[in-house]
């Protein structure tokens, strides 16, 4: 492989890497990244197995999406920064299970006369196993009940990176402001992955502060809306808002902020089932999407000179973090 | 006049709640469905498996078929469809009693030594695996045992706690009496030896199917 190759293929998952919490996503061994591993399993097995990423992208894309209510109230103030953002996950969510009850085992029964006696059958389909972030060295497994004996298991995949940790990555720009409002922008390149298509990440958001309204105000009053897409190729595609308002007060070099949030989010995945999972809806194309769970949050975080820190709690915990350079 | 003291306690106060959030976990959201419970059928077919299993190990007291593991214990090994290896240890003078040698015991006891001692094959790569430890009197007169004891079924995720009482078993043949009862959820089902190929399944005393011994299999009652 000439350096120009290998150049050409470390920057594109690197560059994932700046908003991707998989970092074992952009592995290009065949076996070991996220769509090699889905590919083997069918739309219920692989809800369950990637949910705890469904359910902490959301959260990290509504995150560090502030570092302070004040907005001036009119002229040009721009502010560059990066942001980092991690969703810390409960220690159960590295495995999951799944219950199907009255399947239809004759669906699910590999091609083998073993199984004939039980083609007719109402059974039950138990898949557990670690998720995405679980064990790498254990196999999932799907077991099919009948009669309240075990008469099929099969092994499915291993975790794909073993952590409670999401992290986010996002480069973002705020442009302001006329009569108290401003503009935020998340962006970076499209990228051409290989292995996964067109990746791009964009967000848009206005922020309104009320101070140049309500000088008055002890205290810096913002409210604003931001919403975020992130597709990587044509396996993954992220959707996320959030509507918040934002408090803020600035003590010597210190600005202590605090917000609350009604946020949503859904996942969408897509791929070719290619594995040896024979459940019910498995053959083809897999398509689906899921909301994430967490709906609102609270938010609280201190500016220092050019960095912020955050906490955010709802359903799930994120940390977020900035570095910021305005002008 | 507010002042930056007052100001400060506010501020701190929030920082402190801040603080606690920071030990907030994150609700778990991957999926943990629960088990569905199993129904009575289920059960009872559990109980037609252990009793197929009951009648291939509790003779073992009395067949003799076993291998010497120390001087006063033994081991069987069990291959074909139900594998594993079981513990034997036999005494004179009841449970009490010194060891002694098998053909001279009026005591003894069978159990799985290791926890899922026993493996049933029951398809391509699924087992179900039973501990048990069964213990009573032997009269080597007649070559009959009478034993009872206890143990659990594993089938896959599901645990069913089972019993035996006044379980009579010979050398060969299938065990002239006693019961083997089932238990898991709500449900419990016993299994009535009766000396033939055959067993009732009851569940408060109501037949509600039979048992194959050979095979297992339990068939409701029509």
């Amino acid at each position: 492989m000439s350096m120009i190759d290998r150049l050409r293929r470390g920057a594109a998952p690197a560059a994932v890497l700046l908003f991707l919490p998989l970092a074992a996503l952009a592995q290009d061994d065949g076996d070991d990244d996220l769509r090699a591993l889905l590919e083997q399993v069918g739309a219920d097995y692989a809800e369950a197995y990637i949910s705890p990423f469904i359910h902490a992208h959301g959260p990290n894309q509504n995150s560090a999406l502030y570092h302070t209510a004040s907005v001036p109230g009119t002229g040009l103030h721009v502010t560059i920064g990066l942001k980092l953002m991690a969703t810390q996950l409960d220690e159960n969510d590295q495995t999951f299970r799944r219950v199907l009850e009255n399947v239809e085992v004759g669906g699910v029964l590999p091609d083998d006369p073993v199984y004939d006696p039980y083609r007719e059958e109402t059974g039950t389909v138990v898949m557990s196993g670690p998720t995405v972030f679980g064990d790498t060295s254990v196999d999932g497994r799907v077991t099919v009940y009948v009669n309240g004996l075990p008469i099929y298991t099969d092994h499915t995949i291993p975790g794909l990176v073993d952590t409670r940790w999401v992290p986010l990555f996002a480069p973002q720009v705020t442009v302001g402001s006329v009569y108290g409002l401003s503009a935020t922008l998340r962006w970076f390149p499209d990228l051409d992955l290989s292995d996964y298509g067109k990746s791009s990440f964009f967000g848009w958001g206005l922020s309104w502060g009320a101070s140049a309204l309500l000088p008055e105000l002890p205290v810096d009053v913002m409210i604003g809306y931001f919403e975020q897409s992130l597709d990587v190729g044509t396996l993954l595609g992220t959707q996320a808002t959030s509507l918040h308002l934002v408090v803020s007060k600035r003590l010597h070099a210190v600005t202590v902020y605090g917000g609350v949030a009604a946020e949503s989010s859904e996942l969408d995945v897509r791929y070719e089932f290619a594995g040896y999972d024979a459940l019910p809806g498995s053959a083809g194309t897999v398509a689906f999407s899921v909301e994430g769970a967490q709906d609102r949050r609270l938010t609280l975080g201190a500016t220092v000179g050019p960095v912020n820190a955050e906490i955010s709690h709802g359903k799930l915990t994120t940390f977020g973090a900035g570095l910021l350079y305005g002008f | 006049m507010r002042t930056f003291r007052s100001d400060g306690a506010g501020w701190a106060a929030a920082l402190a709640v801040a603080l606690s959030l920071g030990g907030c976990a994150s609700d778990p959201v991957a999926p943990r469905d629960d088990l569905p419970p199993l129904g009575r059928d289920d059960v009872a077919n559990q109980a037609g498996l252990l009793a197929s299993v009951l009648v291939n190990v509790a003779p073992e007291l009395v067949r003799a078929g076993f291998e010497p593991q120390g001087k006063d214990t033994y081991t069987f090994d069990f291959t074909g469809e139900v594998a594993g290896s079981l513990s034997l240890d036999f005494r004179c003078g009841g449970p009490e009693g010194t060891p002694c040698s098998h053909d001279q015991a009026d005591w003894g006891r069978i159990w799985t030594p290791e926890p899922e001692g026993l493996y049933l094959a029951a398809g391509t790569d699924v087992t179900i695996a039973v501990d048990l430890d069964l213990a009573g009197t032997i009269d080597q007169a007649i070559s009959v045992a009478v034993v009872g004891g206890s143990g659990v079924l594993r089938a896959g995720e599901y645990e069913t706690n089972w019993s035996v009482a006044g379980l009579v078993v010979a050398t060969s043949g299938y065990p002239a009496a006693g019961t083997l009862t089932a238990t898991n959820g709500a449900h419990a089902v016993v299994v009535n030896f009766a000396g033939t190929g055959t067993a009732a399944v009851t569940v408060d005393d109501e037949v509600i199917g039979y048992v194959d011994l050979d095979s297992g299999v339990f068939t409701p009652a029509s």
